[in-house]
């Protein structure tokens, strides 16, 4: 019956041929979308800033670094630019330099497109491995960018970035080095600090001027009896170290301030190091003296825990909290803006007398995929963004992203006395922790499995499931077997 | 007088005879109709498949060449306690929530399809509309509701002078949790199943019984239960390949953890091919984890399935 109808076999033969064109086309560009990601972690979260920030933007900054030299008109580059990034980091761009971005590069016509750091990473990796899809520039966390670099597919920098390589940050921007070459230019950086709350450490009878509580806390045993002593003056928790969901943060950090990490030079595995093992037991010293709170980071219970007032008995206040220097911005906004001036910043403890007092937490760098077709622009724009030492100085008085870019440290911004800190002058502890960020093999190409491997060892020990070598031997075992190294 | 017969172009089912050329010329435009589907399938269902199972045998991350490496994958599943950590994962949340969540549908099948029930269709779509409901928003919505601090259900329990429940932070409380949810997801997907199958059983029989002298329960377990057995085997299937291939609902509420209590072999899977990119191990881990399926369905008819 069908046989016998013309219409029908044209029907019929316009359907096959439609499905194996479908089959066979290329695959079209991505259309843009603009997707905010609800995530646990606090990246998602707007910054805004206080008027103290605001004022320094509005200065006239003096600068000492080298100026980059501006494009010839003959040379600037034009056409679509698309840049993956998350929401918080365009809108500093669009509150800074984006305007004087789009006044010196009129031809050049940005696309942004809303992805978290870690899903940049992600999606880039697919879109390499599919060979089309990925931006034309990206931005991601320090932390994925190894597994981005390991895999290939990313435009060496080198040549462009060497006026600045000495300037950055080296063993972050090192995180983007492969066989000498580098991939990502390292926008900012995490130094870690203790954050502490002045008025507790007052309560507790002991002294809340900064230099005294980086001597306080000079070691990592000098916090846990500087720990005792609030417990004991005021009942009032050390900081938050969850158990059962730790996060791992802390015990990273304590590691990267040794220069221990994940994996070795020749890639060999060591979470279950000695020293690893050494660590983790030290960290649990405080869940022992039961010093530390048990709330989760990055939950409204942290985050209640961080803002309580000293009187307050449900949630109760904790002394404050070792973590990166971005933590700064947070806790002027969103998390306690009302309890300006009862926050300090000291040094981050030391692991043995005499030893570095500082690791790093995040961080950020922009990369170029192979796939870009405008990589022209896309440098026009790292460049102009993080390595022109005003524009940079712009970006970390808006947002508190301390920069990667070392010579601008010396800025008049960075001598600035912040009232939320009690008229401190913190960024001068973050440079001084940032000029003494240590090589760590914690991120890296399998930075991801290793961690999650370790956090989940942390939270077997904290919560009493196995004893320290046991289950970091057992994380050890799990990467070994999932990535194949030794 | 000949009575003219048309012959049927296609070939009787009970036929071992191979079919001729002719034959299958003389139902080309059957074929072209039917090709679509097949080249659909081999280009999107079966290539990769085959792809998948060479490598399954080589060491493959994503880009690059692809190293043959034979058995060498699945070595190394052999060794990898999260792997199976995750397969004991799904039987332990299979034996958490599928009785359950069997039972559950059946009772409210039995009692929408008893005809007492006023308002049965609202009832119905009611119980239904957790299962067209976004998986990412309810499983965020019940990690809010199961917070230990300030979460709803801890205070409703404060309330009762129950001390807070650690429901995302203990390795038990995590399963029970993770079950709840999928029960409140999938009941009413189950119900709606055994609904139909409640429909197609006589009236006749449950009266029957009736009039012999059998009360609602016996009538219940003793008729309506072992006629619905096969609809029950076909959810129970279904539950069980489910309880191992949990993912948004583990990615949302408790992300594998805590202490990889709750993750399952297929987050095993992703993690492994997206986020260390051995695509290789993940191929050899899915085909492991296809054939433990298998077996466990095949086992499952065989040992409660009843002959058609």
């Amino acid at each position: 019956m069908l046989h016998k109808s013309p219409i029908a076999r044209l029907a019929a033969l316009l359907l096959v041929v439609s499905i194996l064109l479908t089959s066979c086309a290329a695959p079209a560009p991505a259309a843009p979308l603009v997707v905010e990601k609800v995530v646990t972690q606090v990246v998602e979260k707007t910054v805004v800033q206080t008027q103290v920030v605001e004022k320094a933007v509005e200065k006239n900054v003096v600068v000492t670094a080298t100026p980059a030299p501006a494009p010839s008109a003959a040379a600037k580059p034009k056409g679509k630019l698309l840049i993956w990034v998350q929401k918080a980091n365009q809108d500093v761009f669009e509150k800074t330099v984006l305007n004087d971005f789009k006044a010196e590069y009129p031809d050049i016509q940005l696309e942004f497109v809303n992805y978290t750091p870690s899903d940049v990473a992600d999606k880039v990796a697919v879109a390499i491995q599919g060979g089309s899809g990925a931006p034309d520039l990206g931005v991601t966390e320090s932390a994925s960018i190894g597994k981005l670099v390991a895999l290939g597919g990313l435009t060496d920098i080198t040549e462009q970035l060497k006026p600045w390589i000495d300037q950055l940050n080296k063993p972050m921007l090192n995180q983007a080095m492969k066989d000498g070459k580098y991939y990502c230019a390292t926008w900012d950086i995490g130094p870690v600090v203790f954050f502490y709350r002045r008025d507790v450490f007052k309560a507790a009878g002991l002294s809340d001027n900064p230099d005294d509580v980086s001597k306080q806390v000079a070691t990592w045993d000098n916090m846990l009896d500087t720990c005792k002593t609030i417990k004991d003056k005021t009942g009032l928790k050390c900081f938050d170290q969850n158990k059962a969901n730790n996060t791992g943060d802390l015990y990273k950090n304590m590691l990267w301030q040794q220069g221990l990490g994940f994996y070795d030079k020749d890639n060999k595995i060591t979470i279950d190091a000695p020293e690893n093992v050494a660590t983790l037991e030290k960290l649990g010293e405080f869940w022992k003296a039961d010093v530390v709170s048990d709330e989760l980071e990055w939950t409204d219970n942290w985050y209640a825990d961080l803002k309580a007032p000293i009187d307050s008995k449900n949630p109760k206040p904790v002394a404050g909290v070792v973590i990166a220097a971005w933590m700064g911005n947070f806790l002027k906004t969103w998390i306690a803006g009302d309890r300006a001036g009862q926050w300090g910043v000291a040094e981050m403890p030391a692991y043995k007398p005499g030893g570095v007092r500082s690791a790093n937490q995040g961080g950020s760098c922009f990369f170029i995929p192979e796939q870009s077709t405008n990589k022209d622009a896309a440098w026009a724009f790292i460049q102009f963004m993080i390595l022109r030492p005003q524009h940079d100085l712009k970006l970390f008085a808006y947002s508190d992203y301390f920069p990667a870019l070392q010579s601008i440290y010396s800025d008049a911004l960075f001598s600035e006395p912040d009232s939320y800190f009690g008229g401190q002058v913190t960024r001068q502890v973050f440079a001084k922790a940032a000029a003494a960020i240590p090589e760590a093999n914690i991120y890296g190409p399998y930075g991801r499995t290793m961690g999650t491997a370790v956090n989940t060892a942390v939270q077997k020990y904290a919560t009493g499931n196995a004893t320290a070598a046991q289950a970091l031997k057992e994380a050890a075992d799990s990467v070994r077997v999932e990535t194949g190294l030794k | 007088m000949a009575v003219a017969r048309t012959v049927p172009n296609v070939r009787p089912a009970d036929t071992a005879r191979r079919l001729t050329w002719q034959e299958i010329l003389k139902a080309r435009w059957a074929y072209f109709f039917i090709a679509p589907f097949y080249l659909s399938y081999a280009i999107f269902g079966l290539y990769p498949l085959l792809f998948s199972i060479y490598l399954a045998l080589s060491d493959f991350k994503g880009l690059g060449t692809i190293r043959f490496v034979g058995l060498d994958n699945f070595r190394r599943l052999a060794l990898d306690r999260v792997f199976w950590q995750s397969m004991e994962n799904g039987v332990l949340l299979f034996i958490l929530y599928v009785p359950v969540m069997l039972f559950l549908s059946l009772v409210l099948a039995v009692l929408l399809n008893s005809g007492r029930v006023r308002g049965f269709r609202f009832f119905r779509t009611l119980i239904f509309v957790p299962y067209i409901t976004n998986m990412v928003a309810a499983g965020f919505t019940f990690k809010i509701l199961l917070a230990k601090t300030n979460g709803l259900v801890n205070i409703a329990l404060g309330l009762l002078s129950i001390p807070p429940v650690p429901w995302l932070e203990d390795v038990w409380a995590a399963r029970i949790s993770l079950s709840l949810l999928i029960i409140w997801a999938w009941l009413g997907y189950n119900m709606v199943i055994m609904l139909a199958g409640l429909q197609t059983i006589p009236a006749d029989l449950t009266e029957a019984a009736r009039v012999d002298g059998a009360n609602s329960r016996q009538a219940f377990f003793h008729v309506t239960v072992p006629l619905m057995r096969p609809v029950i085997l076909f959810c129970a299937v279904m539950s069980t390949i489910g309880s191992f291939g949990l993912f948004t609902e583990v990615l949302t509420l408790t992300g594998g953890g805590p202490m990889n209590a709750t993750i399952t072999p297929i987050i095993r899977i992703y993690g492994v091919a997206f986020g260390s990119l051995q695509f290789g191990y993940a191929s050899a881990m899915a085909y492991t984890f296809a054939a433990i399926i298998f077996m466990l369905t095949i086992l499952q008819y065989r040992f409660f399935g009843r002959e058609g």
